[in-house]
């Protein structure tokens, strides 16, 4: 997806980005022999943090997306972080805490998050910021809205491989259960939890919402190595 | 007892004069060649003042040079043999061929022939087209600048990697 020069673009116009490895990732290589060999990661996972310049967390992207959806989502957050830095960012840590909360209801509802609009008025443009929380269906509605407001497109990648994992259909409703209940997940704990850091949160993260424990020695792959070993139970019973 | 070979003074007069004899007969003969060593007079050893003279002397070159590099440049095949049959000494202590280090150290064995250490197993590649900080850290300073948030990606594996 970082190769994808539209993807690419998008994060280098709006963001400081950076990137860290939270733990190895299993590495599986098998060889079907007569030069047929397959080599895959299992179990890995990435999470994206958008954070203020003082590396406070404003919102999640749990999970790997596809790549219109990441630059729309992301475009979203550019946006909070636009509206919660208005005038200084005095009054953030309570529009974060509210913007969560409505967040978590609406997804909780099963209706469509709320999104950010970027309206020009110019009658109240001294007064309000110019960004706008909005329930979806208004959004779309709005006939001040900016041309910002919305996500560029993301063209197919030149790459045979890049467009068939962008089109891949597990993709999309991974991408979905991330936006739905992973994201509702994550509004629930930073409405409740307030101002914290990516480290705050990583192992909870990747434990509750991910379902991938950092901590784990066998990196996930505990049970495929050991649920049917035959001997586990004589093994717990010498121990 | 007297009467039969006379008196004794007339006894030794006759022992000296038959001496004188001989002495004349004796010094009549050619004289005899002088007792010396006769290796030495055979020549079986050259002449110590001709060895000397000859080593003294400065030799003329001979036409095709140093004489020491075209015969001696190889060792006798003799001491070659028996230098290589007969076995080394035993070394004053410890395993010598691994002090001086005969092996290459096992850290830098198993360093270079370890699995994760083959270049393609996961070899490095570019981390995508986005332009990384390299720490949250720097990423933040950057970000008071540009007024841009931060984007802070946590992953499993290493993105510079091909497989991550």
């Amino acid at each position: 997806m970082f190769s994808s020069d539209d993807v690419a673009q998008f994060i280098n116009s709006y963001f400081e980005p950076v990137w860290e490895s939270v733990r190895p990732v299993p590495i599986i290589r098998i060889d079907f022999g007569n030069g047929n060999v397959v080599t895959r990661t299992l179990h890995g996972n990435i999470a994206t943090y958008v954070c203020g310049a003082d590396g406070v967390v404003l919102d999640v992207l749990p999970g790997i997306y596809a790549p219109q959806q990441y630059v729309d989502s992301l475009n979203q957050l550019r946006l909070l972080h636009a509206w919660t830095a208005w005038r200084g960012g005095k009054d953030r840590d309570a529009k974060l805490t509210e913007y969560h909360k409505r967040q978590e209801k609406a997804l909780h509802d099963k209706k469509p998050a709320e999104r950010f609009v970027h309206i020009m008025d110019m009658r109240k443009l001294q007064i309000e910021s110019p960004i706008k929380l909005l329930a979806s269906t208004d959004s779309t509605k709005s006939e001040m809205k900016m041309p910002e407001s919305d996500a560029p497109k993301v063209r197919d990648s030149a790459n045979d491989a890049a467009r068939e994992i962008a089109r891949w259909p597990i993709l999309a409703e991974d991408t979905l259960i991330n936006e739905t209940i992973r994201r509702e997940q994550i509004h629930a704990k930073l409405a409740t939890i307030g101002k914290v850091v990516p480290k705050d949160i990583e192992k909870w993260l990747y434990r509750e919402v991910l379902h991938a424990d950092l901590e784990d020695p066998y990196l996930g792959l505990g049970k495929t190595l050991f649920a049917d070993y035959p001997f586990a139970a004589e093994d717990a019973r010498v121990r | 007892m007297w009467h039969k070979n006379g008196p004794p003074g007339r006894r030794v007069a006759l022992i000296g004069g038959s001496m004188l004899v001989v002495t004349a007969l004796l010094a009549a003969q050619p004289p005899a060649k002088p007792r010396v060593d006769p290796a030495k007079t055979e020549a079986v050893e050259r002449p110590t003042e001709k060895i000397v003279k000859e080593a003294s002397e400065p030799k003329p070159p001979t036409p095709e040079g140093d004489p020491t590099k075209a015969y001696r440049v190889e060792r006798p095949a003799a001491s070659v043999v028996r230098d290589v049959s007969t076995p080394p000494p035993p070394p004053p202590e410890g395993d010598r061929t691994k002090r001086v280090m005969v092996e290459r150290p096992a850290a830098v064995i198993v360093e270079k022939t370890s699995p994760a250490a083959k270049p393609d197993v996961n070899p490095k590649v570019e981390p995508g087209k986005v332009r990384w900080h390299k720490s949250l850290e720097e990423a933040c300073q950057a970000s008071k600048k540009s007024m841009k948030p931060v984007l802070m990606l946590h992953l499993m594996g290493q993105l510079d990697l091909q497989f991550c």
